[in-house]
């Protein structure tokens, strides 16, 4: 999914983020969670959008992963991930994250990004939405 | 039967048993040492209800971690601290006994399966359910299922509730007046403890009320069960048990920095996390780390719990099912008015639930899709020889040398803390039940400076005062020995969670009752020639 760099590949990575329930995983407490208020009190709006949470949690990661800041460096270190291939669907070329994710998780690869605990992939694709 | 020390003109009492502190150690060993034809005294320093000038007794200067006034953090009357206790009751574990490599001065000279028999009695005197601490059996029996947490290095841990809370007082103020062999001295301050250093055994102690009354009290054996700071207190003002240096020091609190928050799908069930009734058992479930993860991480036990509303169901269960027991029982409870409130509001909650248009949505305090949880974890502190209650120069009322309290903390129980929340925030992450926020990192070094401590982390005590008179074969590291007597002495004892080697996450007070059950038979056991009465 991410391979391309046109806009409509960023735009299905935010619907992604926002569409999907925390089972999904991928960003979605911070996409959720700035509708309430623990993110809310963290980057001091309560009517932040989505997206606005996601970019405050792509920010920083950046900023404390300053050689990504780029959307290849983002992409290959992404699609450098153990798991990647073995993500990929065969029918759509669409890659299912979620294992990733977990994987991330398991083996505790994981970033804090204002206090919350992400898998790295996640926190990646937060800051592929505003290189 | 009860005497009030200040009423009485005796000026000399014989005993077999003289028990220093009627708290929840204190009762206990007292009552199960009842009906064995032997002369107890119980010395207590307060009356029935909390007089300020006795509780004016227990304060004290605090120099380390920031503290609560130490006055608070305990009750000098009948019944002791248990006059405010919230009930939650668990054992250590088997593994917490273990003597742990990467846990300095760690170890207990006796095993889980020594006090089992003993936590069964404790479990009746505490007024708790059965002794079954298996969260599986729990959740099936309230059918409420534990998270799916997979294959993880995380367990679901419960623990019972005293519901509502045991007090000690009330509770056994009749038994204790009933029993003929219990003599119970109130406003009987011990000041002394007499030791004859050649024998190596306590003669006698004296006791002193407010207004300046004194009394001896001469006894075969002699138990001092007056908390965990008020223990090391009268050994180091009598100076008894000192001889290595080890008297109130691995001064040890349960430690909590409740910073922490989850973020769960609404859709994932915690019904078992919320305190809820059980076939009459109160039970409560965290979560915890596998004993074999802690031993690979090298760390300390610590207990995670979520801080989620009570539904009015789970509400509803409890305060019937107190109001049930106690009218059983007889008895009115303290909170009785807040219980009839609770069943009435609740029930008028979940019949508006029946109504969607009126139901309470944020009954779990959501948003969307999502829920915000605090997530509140009670750590084990580690055994530390610098933490440590000693004696300053201001003097109480009775002219006894006040406390010195400085709590300390080590790297090892920050590190424990943090280490224990990121695993926690990766098997939640790894199992899809939603994220976890943890407080920001701090460099572990803050933890030597107090100051810095309260400034950044904000540590926060339970309330739980223990190993300042620990247990251990060796005089040269420990006060008392594997049966709480003093090491030095022949006939002295200590009781109450002052003897704990390691501390464990879980409160104490099961564990303290379960040990006075274990010392009250090791006592009986010094007078083979008495016949049961
Ligand atoms: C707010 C709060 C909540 C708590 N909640 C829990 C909980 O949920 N679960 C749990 O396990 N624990 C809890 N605890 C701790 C619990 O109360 C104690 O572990 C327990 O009471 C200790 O029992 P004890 O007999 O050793 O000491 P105490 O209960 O403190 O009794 C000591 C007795 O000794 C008497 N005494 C002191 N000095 C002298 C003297 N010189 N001469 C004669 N008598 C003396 C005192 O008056 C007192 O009666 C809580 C404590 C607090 C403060």
């Amino acid at each position: 999914m991410f391979r391309g760099k046109t806009n409509a590949s960023r735009r299905r990575l935010l619907q992604y983020l926002g569409a999907t329930s925390v089972l999904t995983g991928l960003g979605i407490p911070a996409v959720q969670a700035a509708r309430g208020p623990e993110l809310a009190h963290v980057f001091g709006d309560s009517q932040a959008s989505p997206s606005a949470s996601l970019r405050a949690l792509g920010e920083a990661y950046l900023r404390e992963h300053p050689a990504e800041r780029s959307k290849h460096a983002l992409l290959s270190a992404i699609k450098g991930h153990p798991a990647f291939a073995a993500c990929r669907k065969e029918t759509t070329q669409e890659t299912d994250y979620r294992t990733m994710i977990q994987e991330d998780f398991a083996v505790e690869n994981t970033v804090a990004l204002h206090g919350w605990v992400l898998s790295r992939t996640e926190a990646r694709l937060a800051a592929l939405a505003i290189v | 039967m009860f005497i009030d020390a200040r009423a009485t003109d005796q000026k000399k009492i014989e005993s077999d048993i003289c028990i220093v502190g009627a708290g929840a150690a204190g009762i206990t060993l007292a009552l199960a040492l009842s009906g064995k034809n032997l002369r107890i005294i119980l010395l207590e320093s307060g009356g029935f209800e909390p007089e300020p000038d006795t509780q004016a007794l227990y304060t004290g200067a605090n120099t380390g971690v920031p503290y609560y006034p130490l006055e608070s953090t305990r009750l000098r009357y009948f019944g002791g601290t248990t006059g405010h206790w919230g009930g939650a009751c668990w054992p250590l574990q088997a593994h917490e006994f273990e003597r742990r490599d990467w846990v300095p001065h760690s170890g207990w000279p006796i095993t889980r399966e020594d006090l089992n028999p003993y936590y069964v009695k404790a479990q009746e005197t505490c007024e708790v359910g059965p002794f079954n601490y298996d969260a599986e059996h729990w959740s099936e029996a309230s059918d409420q299922p534990e998270l799916p947490l997979g294959d993880s290095r995380l367990l679901t841990s419960i623990y019972q509730s005293s519901a509502p809370p045991t007090r000690f007082g009330s509770r056994y103020r009749e038994d204790i007046d009933q029993a003929g062999d219990i003599r119970a001295l109130l406003h009987a301050n011990v000041t002394q403890i007499h030791r004859d250093p050649l024998s190596q055994t306590v003669q006698h102690v004296t006791t002193r009320t407010l207004e300046g009354k004194t009394l001896t009290v001469n006894s075969r054996l002699f138990v001092i069960a007056t908390g965990g700071m008020e223990n090391p207190r009268l050994l180091l003002l009598n100076d008894i048990g000192n001889q290595h240096d080890q008297v109130g020091r691995y001064f040890m609190e349960h430690i909590g920095i409740p910073k922490a928050t989850l973020l769960l799908a609404k859709d994932v069930n915690t019904l078992f996390y919320k305190r809820t009734s059980i076939n009459g058992t109160d039970i409560r479930a965290g979560l915890s780390l596998r004993p074999e993860v802690i031993k690979k991480e090298q760390i300390l036990n610590t207990w995670i719990g979520f801080q989620l509303k009570a539904t009015p169901q789970s509400r509803l269960a409890h305060s019937v099912d107190t109001l049930k027991s106690s009218i059983m029982n007889g008895d009115i409870p303290d909170d009785f008015v807040h219980h009839l409130k609770t069943v009435l509001r609740s029930m008028r909650q979940i019949y508006r639930d029946r109504d969607p248009a009126e139901s309470d949505d944020d009954e779990l305090g959501g948003t969307g899709e999502l829920v915000e949880i605090p997530v509140g974890q009670q750590s084990e502190q580690s055994p530390n020889p610098l933490s440590r209650v000693t004696l300053g120069d201001q003097l109480d009322a009775l002219g006894q040398r006040k406390i010195v309290f400085d709590w300390r903390l080590t790297e090892l129980d920050y590190y424990s803390i943090r280490r224990t929340q990121e695993i926690t925030a990766a098997e939640i992450g790894k199992s899809d039940l939603g994220r976890m926020k943890i407080p920001n990192p701090k460099e572990p070094e803050v933890w030597q400076h107090p100051q810095r401590i309260s400034e950044l982390a904000q540590p926060q005590g339970a309330f739980h005062h223990m190993g300042t008179t620990r247990m251990s074969t060796d005089p040269q590291h420990g006060v008392v020995d594997s049966d709480c007597k003093v090491h030095g002495t022949k006939n002295l004892y200590m009781a109450g969670s002052s003897v704990f080697p390691t501390c464990g996450y879980q409160n104490p007070t099961l564990t303290i009752v379960a040990m006075a059950h274990r010392l009250a038979e090791h006592l009986a056991a010094q007078f083979p020639e008495q016949e049961p009465t």
